[in-house]
């Protein structure tokens, strides 16, 4: 009774350590990413300049923003014929306190200015063509391509329904993985701890060799959510081969075949679901790449069951004699 | 080292592995590896194992040479 009691201990103290650290990590990535900074805004337009002689003729353009919270960085950039520069006024609010920006663009030089002090005022550019005199009479356009990057924090609701929904299989699977008493024995207990071990290394592995690797290449082509489903998908089929490989991969009552069968269902419905958002999206979308990777670690591990159900068949015959 | 006393047990109560692994709640690839002396279980199941064949833990599992 006492053992059993110490046992039952172990496993609640194992799962809530495990649980605080998910918890840990899964919230502090989804209410960071719920408040973040407000997406770049980009605006682009044309102002058409009359030049005349000793004067330019033209309608004065300004840009409003919304209110973008305590600083904002502004990047100009403008096209036109040389000779052509603007005066750039930044404003607060509706110009009471005079501008706190100002400047000149040259066509072909992006111009940028970091404003400071909107406490969450509007913010007004107004843009005044000048002339250096060189320019022969006649009409021109002067194009301005504007990006104005935020200090503001907007929030967002989905990364925190993704980290709740995360928190739940978190909980499903950790109980799901410390409460299977008697579906495993002691020696396949012993090998799936030894089978875990090596696909944890395995993970580690893979995670060190992607990060030494996207350090040296300018334009990685993985994308984060690619490289951790690869990680994770590569150590659970390690797992699962190396436990199969030792009798450790199916419970005492639960029955081969049946789990051969939903590996190659499952691995089909992969391939299906990789073909169907390949030709949806274009296998260059990392949904499409990783699910059909998932496709392949499912096909291996369908293999590997079909090739051991095959020896152990063979086996079998033989044990007795 | 392989078990042939276990072995010899176990056929001389006419049980296969499958028969005894369900009785003493192992896979009959747990006794298959006891039997080929590639696993050594522990006292536990060595003794689960014993009640069933009827036998003691010397008969079955002391090594005499």
């Amino acid at each position: 009774m006492v053992e059993v009691i110490d046992m039952k201990n172990k496993k609640l103290a194992t799962f809530l350590i495990s649980m605080v650290m998910v918890t840990a990590v899964v919230l502090t990535i989804g209410l960071t990413t719920a408040i973040h900074p407000a997406e770049d805004q980009n605006v682009s337009f044309n102002v058409p300049v009359d030049v005349e002689e000793g004067t330019i003729v033209y309608e004065e353009q300004s840009v409003r923003f919304e209110p973008l919270g305590e600083d904002a960085v502004v990047i100009i950039d403008s096209n036109g014929p040389d000779g052509l520069s603007t005066e750039v006024h930044i404003y607060p609010g509706n110009g009471e306190d005079g501008d706190i920006v100002s400047g000149t663009v040259q066509v072909g030089e992006p111009f940028t200015a970091e404003v400071e002090g909107l406490d969450g005022r509007d913010m007004n550019i107004v843009f005044e063509p000048v002339s250096d005199g060189s320019l022969s009479p006649a009409s021109y356009e002067v194009g301005y391509e504007l990006t104005v990057s935020s200090s503001e924090k907007v929030f967002s609701g989905a990364p925190l329904v993704v980290t709740i929904v995360l928190l739940a299989f978190a909980v499903f699977m950790l109980l799901t993985v410390n409460m299977n008493d008697g579906k495993f024995d002691e020696r396949q207990l012993a090998a799936r701890g030894e089978a875990a071990m090596n696909s944890f290394m395995v993970s580690v592995l893979c995670c060190v060799a992607i990060g030494l690797i996207s350090k040296g290449v300018s334009s990685f082509p993985l994308s984060v959510y690619e490289t951790t489903m690869v990680v994770a998908i590569v150590a659970v089929t390690t797992f699962a081969i190396l436990s199969d490989i030792n009798d450790a991969y199916i419970g005492i009552k639960e029955r081969r075949r049946k789990m051969l069968i939903l590996t190659w269902v499952m691995a089909f419905a992969s391939f299906t679901g990789a073909c169907m958002i390949a030709v949806g999206m274009g296998f260059s979308y990392d949904m499409a790449r990783t699910a059909l990777i998932v496709g392949v670690c499912l096909v291996l591990l369908a293999i590997e069951l079909t090739v051991k159900t095959i020896i152990e068949k063979r086996g079998a015959k033989d044990e007795e004699s | 080292m392989k078990n042939l006393k276990l072995k010899a047990a176990r056929a001389a109560l006419d049980m296969s592995q499958q028969d005894l692994a369900d009785k003493v709640g192992v896979s009959r690839q747990t006794i298959n590896s006891i039997e080929k002396g590639d696993y050594n279980p522990t006292i536990k199941l060595c003794i689960a194992i014993c009640k069933v064949l009827g036998k003691s833990l010397d008969e079955l599992f002391w090594d005499e040479g």
